[in-house]
């Protein structure tokens, strides 16, 4: 395996050119597991920035990728190999880049291309997910309209690359997230329209405020008040309050 | 039919002196402990009076007893009760907040005083007070009422003047009833009824009321009961109370922990003016509801009518088969309850109209009846007897509205007949009256000299046996023992024993 | 640990206590279960409190329990963006009038000296709770917003994985600081039902809606005889009743998940072919993935050497791991005479693995408790956490023909002699009959 290591670092950093306009395994890869959470050297997303992990040993950069399996699903060894020879490439940031704008539309193999319109169905829940996730609008907000018990998704689409976030929305691998959509995964299409949505967005944003329901919350309550008012509005006083002289 | 026995009082008004030794031995067993100090199991009303609590026979304002569904005339045939105080569905709204239960300053504020500075308070010029505390505050408090408030009319018409029974009374008649100096007025001790058609069993939400089999006592089951407080409003007689320290209600228990050992209960035992009688009666159950469903006038005929000759053949039968022993058959045989109430039908159910069949009879007052007002003068009526019931200062309007629910050929019947055993008494020791017309006043008053004497034995001379006649209710015929009332003074609870606590 | 402790550990713990401690008192202490109205004292201002508390907090918990009870029927509703939308308006009108009837109710407790006297410390301590958990839940609806929605996927899972034994932190651990708040005061006011007037909560008295209107209960032996068939009959009469209740209320939840389930079938969104296929594939490789690892084991068992490495490539100073017949790590040094030296590496203390680098006083190290174990003799060093020696392995030396030049048992007992050209290109293996030996 060392030599294996070895041999792919020495090929990444003799061959820069050729990993980056070709079939960079290990950098595809990385988009399409990894960069929903990490990024290398552009900074912490949800999980930290993975610039330094090319001066750790191998072994280590191995152990941490295997220990990732929990969270982005089975890999294989050569997976495993490729994940590992980028990260510990110091370029391993610029292949990215070279990646992603080699693969400009993320690949899906089969299936329909992502439908900004489909995206946004899902996400506000008129369309459900086929296995049962919650809609995102249950936590998420574009445009100010909806949860804020997770983040704004208004501008997600201008932090993250689409495969990140194609990444992100398959991986749910986020706090509250992580436990909810542990049995209910979102399909690889799903997050192909969901990220399509957020695209979207860049170029005609939402401005949708939430509906004023702590309105409509204080008008019910103060209605109610009043139904109660209005149902006892005879009851009784003391008895003694009631004697009088003729 | 289904024959039951039903342990019944009458208590006879005309000798009633309004001294409250009932409500005092009462109190001083029963009620006497924290949360309980402002109940009073028994207690004596002036009347005309509000009583208490104040206007309890105001039932627009209390709306306890049973309405009839539909316009309340007929044969009672198709027609059902239901609670005036709540519907099943209501019920559940009216756990949180009940609109007809009465407040503690619907009855009073229940105080003591400070003795104790008495004698602690140093020297000075100034005798020492001892200042009202209220037992629920323990602060010191202004007294605005108490139990008997409207004791003997209390010096003031307001309370007289306010008596619900007094509606339809025209002024003339009021004026008249309310002359200072020459204001007429009697007595009114009250007990819980134990009704033979509870509106406050029914409104129990948690069934912890409920009639006893044998004896038709009803009682309120401590451990059961989770204070809902329905039945304190369902309750017309308002002889339920709410325990506001153990948050459970409480009411008149006819001492059957006296009864089941062979002894009296206490306002019976204690009662100076030998008014009470306490005997069996058997009634028929399977009547009880539709006798309740007639309209207002025929209420005391139909009572009666559900009420069984206990030396009729067929009803001892099946009672029998019902259960009821020997002795209890034999007590309600010669039950004075039933001499007063089916025998001589001198005994009358006090509102009767509230529809829930009250088991307590009272023998209307004579004693204000038999004087008029002539001239401004107050007069005895020595001629022309009957014609003094028209004229009477306590209007029969008024009586029939507490004893016959309106009906004032009933109260005139019993003042007919109470009139012509006092007359004819009075014709054999005396021997001034005109005998022809006493023997006319007998035939009106439906009334034998038999009977007279009768009536009479029982309502001067009778001895303690002849007021209280009752079967063995052998405790350890029962299933569940109770401990010892004089053990337990204080404590709540009956069959079992815990401190007056609220919660846990 | 922490979130162990409270979203897990507290959980149980109330619930236990709750349903011991109010089966104990309603049984046992039923004359302290009481609703303890203090309506008698005071009346003005109690249906201020009393009626909007109460009629807020009896729908606000019920439209708690469908959603945990149902989450997925509950999640389907909460789709249609109107339902929500009256759901969550609604929630939020509910909260803020049992919120007042509470403030009023606090109000009142504090000032009336009637109410005083009755008031007992835990009656404070719980309208304080309800407070905070009402303002809490109140604070977000209000802020964080479709707390409706996102239940159904967060913390009603959470509480059927309490109540179905498989308790799991992890949906709610990581929510934000006030709905943690909230389903931990939940929990806490779940606990102290038995031991305040709570305990009323249990007394709803449903049978009412049923029973007769009059109750006549029969004490004496001689009548209970002949009306021990009506006693019976009536008695059986209520628990019918009650089961019917029971079975209702099961048969509804049953029938909206089963209805569900029947819908999603017809009617509900599918997977693709492609997906399907997908999810099969992903599953079948894991299968696969599963039974080769099985069958290597298999292999490595029946053969009667295992390699180790080639002698040349063992060091004294850095181990070479690998896995000996019991599936467990196990380090290989090569000693001064230039013989391989193999022990265990699973740490007899609590199972680590034992590190592979060797100091200088000729020991290696396992990491998780710091024990130090002597390569030679696998012997811990005193003061390790560790007692027992690591065991030492037995090995075989082969040449590339794989003919046998010498082997040592785990015992120490050497057999064969090598030459120094010989070992060159031996290979250092670990035999069957050694395995068996040892056990």
């Amino acid at each position: 395996m060392a030599s294996c290591l070895f041999w792919l670092s020495w090929v990444s950093l003799a061959f820069p050119a050729l990993a980056a306009g070709g079939a960079d395994e290990g950098a595809a890869l990385f988009a399409q597991k990894c960069a929903g959470c990490h990024t290398i050297g552009r900074g912490a997303l949800v999980g930290p920035d993975l610039a330094k992990v090319s001066s750790w040993s191998a072994a280590d950069a191995e152990s941490a990728v295997k220990r990732m399996q929990k969270m982005a699903g089975p890999l294989t060894e050569n997976e495993i190999d490729n994940l590992v020879g980028l990260l510990k490439d110091t370029k391993g940031g610029d292949r990215l880049k070279a990646q992603s704008e080699a693969a400009a539309t993320p690949e899906v193999t089969g299936g329909e291309a992502g439908s900004a319109q489909t995206g946004r169905r899902l996400f506000d829940g008129r369309q459900s997910f086929a296995n049962g996730g919650m809609a995102c609008i249950a936590c998420h907000t574009v445009g100010g309209s909806g949860s804020s018990m997770g983040p704004d998704l208004s501008g997600v689409a201008a932090k993250m690359g689409e495969t990140s976030l194609l990444s992100a929305c398959e991986q749910t691998a986020f706090k509250v997230m992580k436990a909810a959509y542990a049995q209910h995964p979102v399909t690889k299409q799903e997050a192909l329209h969901l990220v399509k949505y957020f695209v979207s967005l860049k170029d005609n944003p939402e401005t949708a405020a939430t509906p004023p329901v702590t309105i409509y919350g204080v008008a019910g309550a103060t209605l109610l008040m009043l139904v109660i008012a209005w149902g006892y509005r005879d009851r009784n006083g003391s008895a003694r309050s009631k004697l009088h002289r003729r | 039919m289904d024959i039951r026995a039903q342990v019944a009082m009458v208590f006879h008004l005309d000798k009633c002196i309004g001294c409250h030794t009932c409500s005092v031995s009462c109190k001083n067993v029963w009620t006497d402990r924290p949360g309980a100090e402002y109940m009073w199991w028994n207690n004596v009303e002036t009347k005309p009076g509000t009583g208490y609590p104040t206007l309890w026979e105001d039932q627009g304002h209390y709306k306890g007893g049973w309405k009839v569904n539909g316009n309340g005339s007929g044969n009672g045939n198709g027609k059902k009760l239901s609670l005036r105080s709540q519907n099943k569905l209501d019920a559940f709204i009216k756990l949180f907040y009940n609109p007809n239960q009465p407040g503690l300053e619907d009855y009073y504020e229940p105080w003591t005083y400070k003795y104790q500075d008495l004698f602690d308070a140093p020297a000075g010029d100034d005798q020492p007070t001892a200042i009202a505390i209220s037992q629920v505050t323990g602060e010191p408090m202004a007294i605005e009422a108490g139990p008997n408030w409207d004791d003997d009319l209390s010096g003031t018409t307001l309370y007289a003047e306010n008596d619900v029974n007094l509606e339809g009374l025209s002024d003339e008649e009021r004026d008249q009833l309310f002359e200072i100096q020459r204001v007429s007025m009697f007595y009114l001790p009250r007990i819980c009824n134990h009704c033979a058609n509870p509106s406050c069993v029914a409104s129990c939400p948690s069934g912890a009321l409920y009639k006893r089999g044998e004896d038709g006592i009803v009682l309120i089951n401590q451990e059961v009961c989770k204070g809902w407080r329905a039945c304190v409003a369902a309750c017309p007689y308002k002889k339920i109370y709410y325990n506001w320290k153990t948050g459970k209600s409480e009411k008149c228990i006819l001492c059957y922990p006296k009864l089941e050992t062979g002894q009296i209960p206490n306002c019976f035992h204690s009662c100076v003016g030998r008014i009470r009688y306490l005997g069996v009666l058997l009634y028929d159950a399977d009547r009880v509801a539709d006798a309740m469903t007639v309209n207002d006038r025929a209420l005391v005929e139909s009572q009666r009518s559900i009420l069984c000759d206990p030396y009729d053949p067929k009803v001892v039968e099946l009672a029998k088969a019902n259960g009821i022993s020997d002795e209890f058959i034999d007590a309600a045989q010669k039950s004075p309850v039933y001499k007063y109430v089916m025998k001589w039908k001198l005994a009358l159910p006090l509102h009767i109209e509230y529809r829930t069949m009250p088991m307590l009879f009272y023998v209307p007052p004579l004693l204000p009846v038999m004087g008029k007002l002539d001239n401004g003068r107050y007069e005895n009526i020595m001629d022309g007897f009957f014609t003094s019931l028209e004229q009477s200062r306590l209007p029969m309007k008024y009586l029939a509205k507490m004893f016959s629910a309106g009906n004032e050929e009933i109260i005139e019947s019993v003042m007919k007949k109470l009139m012509a055993v006092r007359y004819y008494k009075r014709s054999l020791e005396l021997d001034d009256l005109d005998l022809v017309s006493i023997s006319r006043m007998m035939r009106e008053g439906n009334l034998t000299p038999e009977e007279a004497e009768e009536i009479y034995a029982l309502t001067a001379l009778p001895t303690t046996y002849d007021r209280y006649v009752l079967p063995p209710i052998q405790r350890e015929e029962a299933i569940s023992g109770t401990c010892s009332p004089e053990l337990c003074k204080g404590e709540c609870g009956l069959s079992f024993s815990e401190s007056a606590k609220r919660g846990l | 640990m922490i979130d162990s402790f409270l979203y897990i550990a507290l959980p149980y713990l109330a619930i236990v206590v709750c349903v011991i401690g109010s089966i104990y008192r309603i049984r046992s202490r039923s004359f302290t279960y009481s609703a303890l109205s203090s309506q008698f004292l005071e009346s003005k201002s109690l249906i201020w409190g009393s009626l909007p508390w109460h009629i807020g907090i009896t729908v606000i918990l019920l439209a708690h329990i469908v959603a945990f009870l149902c989450p997925s029927c509950w999640q389907n509703l909460m789709s249609h963006s109107q339902v929500l939308l009256a759901v969550e308006s609604t929630g939020i009108a509910l909260s803020i009038v049992s919120l007042l009837g509470l403030l009023v109710l606090l109000v009142r407790r504090v000032t009336s000296p009637k109410i005083q006297s009755v008031t007992t410390t835990m009656d404070l301590v719980i309208l304080f709770l309800l407070i905070f958990q009402v303002a809490l839940g109140l604070d977000m609806a209000m802020r964080v917003h479709w707390g409706a929605f996102w239940a159904a996927g967060t913390t009603s899972p959470y509480v059927w994985s309490i109540l179905t034994l498989q308790p799991d932190a992890s949906y709610v651990a990581e929510m934000p600081l006030s709905v943690r708040a909230h389903i931990l005061c939940a929990w806490l006011i779940v606990l102290l039902i038995p031991f305040s007037r709570l305990i009323h909560i249990f007394a709803a008295p449903f049978d009412y809606l049923l029973r007769e209107p009059e109750i006549v209960v029969w004490t004496n032996p001689r009548r209970i005889e002949s009306a021990t068939e009506t006693y019976e009959a009536q008695e059986s009469k209520r628990h019918f009743v009650t089961g019917l209740w029971l079975i209702a209320a099961g048969a509804f939840l049953f029938s909206l998940g089963t209805v569900q389930n029947i819908f999603k079938f017809f009617f509900g969104p599918r997977l693709s072919q492609k997906e399907e296929e997908e999810i099969m594939e992903i599953r079948l490789k894991r299968l696969q993935a599963t039974a080769e690892q099985r069958k290597l084991e298999l292999e490595r068992e029946a053969s009667d050497y295992i390699l180790v490495a080639p002698l040349s490539e063992l060091t004294k100073t850095t181990g070479k791991y690998f896995i000996d017949y019991e599936m467990h790590a196990a380090l290989a040094f090569v000693d001064d005479d230039g013989l391989p030296n193999l022990l265990s590496a699973k740490c007899t203390h609590l199972g680590c693995t034992v590190g592979n680098q060797v100091n200088g006083e000729g020991k290696i190290e396992c990491p998780c408790h710091v024990s130090y174990f002597d390569i030679h003799t696998g012997v811990p060093s005193a003061g390790s956490p560790a007692k027992e020696p690591l065991p030492l392995l037995g090995w075989v030396l082969m040449d590339r023909q794989g003919k046998v030049l010498a082997s040592q048992s785990p015992a120490g007992k050497r057999t064969g002699n090598v030459s120094a050209d010989s070992l060159k290109e031996a290979n250092v293996y670990i035999a069957k009959k050694d395995k068996e030996a040892t056990t």
